[in-house]
């Protein structure tokens, strides 16, 4: 498919983008010949590495008790969402969503993991979507690979993993794409055209520095101001849905490119992207370093929905997990450590949302999980292989036995539309 | 398959069981059967040298030694090597699995993982060497008789010493093996 024409464009594109714009960071994307084997729905995971306190994001404000587990943490303001739960007021840009039904949460769920408490450990079952009774042989694969291998006649566009962190749950025999957008090559034109010299006679190197020219282009569209888009639309289009001040003019982070170039690559042929955001652990002082790490991820979805427009929105579901939640009371230095249950945020225009999902434990010390945790009440997974079935179609058979070894799904939540 | 080809040729392998099964599982009879063997060292480079060597063989190119490296201060090591390593997709002391790193040519050889090095080649053998060495005589240092006329064509045309260098260090024979 690549032949030296499209290398030499790409190269040439790439001088003008390189000196000022990264490449890439991974987004973890999987693809498909116009996305028909799959059909059109769209589904991105955000996995949040570090341990996501799901109850500093969605806080139980109608919970006797509450506020005396967090003296400092729960004295801050919330929005309201149903008159028991409140938004932590760093999500407060995706208030909206929740109004409009673009924005749910599950709460009190967690993967089969228990006790250990690594973070490590707690990601790679998260991301293997296995159970930890089951033989270490079947961590290797990542479970949104595992859709993969379901379906034949995917290539490896309809997956594609967008970041420099490794994302495990891409991972498997099924072809994905990785590509982060802040990898940069900083060529001048002649030095482009001369490695194209060398490369000419090695088709392995060739076809990968083609394919390096071709997606980075994109970072090109995104330096200019719009992607495929015209930039006044874009900014016109980013102005319109971001109500929070700090997202207009500011300089892009390295979120934000992941999550538009995760956006660009879903308006296209991939219909599966992965990425991460870290920044979730915080054992101290939790009150500032939380409010940057929702604001990645609120960006991160503000931006998806703008890259990716009304259309392919409506067919987008967001999964954002983590890979166990934090303890109930606030510790000596104002932060939490590593619980258990936690919460799932889930956005998308694809989605039935504006409503908290899980059967909600309590906080009374009986209704804890070692008189510490939340209890968890759901498996991650289920959520998971549910919006699986609700966006393609898979048969629960298949979901338990092949995608998630060992789940059981449980009855339908109608968490997609 | 780690040190020829990942389809090695039957004939190497068959020496090296042969040397297995006659020397009762002495390893280094087995070793010595797969350098004493012709295809060991007359094949084609299948194999990619895996981030790590590409950063150690370039640097050594360059003229450092592993002391050297050793003595960077914390925020250089990061950003010419642990940093590098990661986006090439070989993060630092952290393989996938117990069985290690992957083998196969195509798990390194990647878009990503090219565009890496080809950023890496360029950008920082003019930062950290002075002075930078004449791409052809580095050419033939780091190649020697394995330099492509392609690449040695294309350093000597580079606009500049640090782009000559950059790109024998991105040419596919610097990254095979």
């Amino acid at each position: 498919m690549l032949d030296r024409r499209s290398l030499l464009r790409g190269l040439g594109v790439l001088g003008c983008s390189a000196a000022a714009h990264p490449f890439l960071t991974t987004v973890t994307l999987a693809g498909a010949d116009g996305g028909a084997p799959l059909g059109d729905h769209r589904l991105v995971v955000i996995i949040l590495r570090g341990a996501m306190d799901g109850l500093e994001v969605l806080r139980p404000w109608g919970e006797r008790g509450f506020a005396a587990y967090r003296p400092t943490l729960a004295a801050t303001e919330r929005l309201d969402l149903d008159g028991f739960f409140g938004l932590h007021l760093g999500l407060s840009g995706l208030h909206p969503f929740w109004q409009s039904g673009e924005l749910a949460f599950v709460q009190a769920t967690s993967t089969p993991y228990r006790d250990k408490r690594s973070h490590f450990d707690g990601q790679d079952l998260l991301e293997a979507g296995t159970s930890p009774d089951l033989p270490s042989a079947h961590l290797r694969d990542g479970w949104l690979n595992r859709i993969l291998q379901l379906v034949p006649g995917l290539t490896s566009e309809t997956a594609f993993a967008v970041g420099r962190q490794e994302m495990r749950i891409l991972r498997g025999p099924a072809p994905v794409m990785d590509w982060s957008p802040d990898t940069a090559v900083n060529l001048s034109p002649q030095a482009q055209l001369l490695l194209e010299q060398v490369y000419q006679d090695d088709s392995l190197f060739m076809a990968a520095a083609g394919e390096a020219m071709m997606l980075s282009r994109l970072d090109l569209g995104d330096e200019m101001g719009g992607l495929a888009m015209g930039g006044d639309e874009m900014g016109s289009m980013m102005m319109a849905q971001t109500p929070t001040p700090a997202l207009r003019g500011a300089r892009l982070g390295e979120a934000d490119r992941v999550a538009d170039y995760a956006a660009e690559r879903l308006r296209g042929s991939t219909r599966i992207a992965a990425f991460s955001l870290t920044g979730w652990d915080t054992h101290k002082g939790q009150g500032k370093g939380f409010g940057r790490a929702l604001a990645r991820l609120e960006r991160s979805i503000l931006r998806l929905k703008s890259g990716l427009g009304p259309d392919v929105w409506g067919k987008t579901k967001v999964l954002a997990m983590t890979e166990f939640g934090r303890t109930v009371a606030e510790n000596g230095t104002g932060g939490t450590d590593h619980g258990t249950a936690g919460a799932m945020l889930v956005a998308g225009g694809a989605i039935r949302g504006g409503k908290v999902y899980g059967r909600w434990p309590g906080l009374a010390e009986v209704d804890l999980f070692e008189r510490r945790d939340l209890m968890p009440n759901s498996d991650v997974r289920a959520w998971a292989a549910h919006a699986i079935r609700g966006l393609y179609g898979f048969d629960r058979g298949l979901l338990q036995d092949k995608v998630f070894p060992g789940l059981d799904m449980g009855d339908d939540p109608g968490l997609i539309l | 398959m780690h040190f020829l080809s990942d389809t090695p040729a039957p004939a190497v392998v068959e020496a090296m069981a042969t040397a297995w099964t006659a020397s009762g599982g002495d390893l280094m009879q087995v070793y010595t059967a797969l350098l004493r063997h012709p295809a060991a060292l007359s094949g084609p480079a299948a194999k990619a040298r895996q981030p790590w060597d590409f950063l150690a063989a370039a640097l050594r190119g360059l003229g450092f030694r592993g002391e050297d490296v050793m003595g960077w201060p914390d925020e250089r090591l990061r950003d010419v090597m642990i940093l590098p390593l990661r986006a090439m997709g070989q993060a630092w002391k952290s393989p996938p699995g117990p069985d290690g790193w992957g083998e196969a040519i195509e798990t390194w050889i990647t878009p990503q993982g090219l565009a890496e090095r080809i950023s890496w080649a360029m950008r920082w053998p003019a930062e950290l060497a002075a002075p930078l060495p004449d791409p052809q005589e580095f050419a033939q240092r780091v190649l020697g008789d394995r330099a492509a006329p392609a690449t040695l064509w294309a350093c000597l045309r580079a606009e500049n010493r640090a782009e000559g260098v950059g790109i024998v260090l991105a040419s596919p024979e610097f990254n095979r093996r």
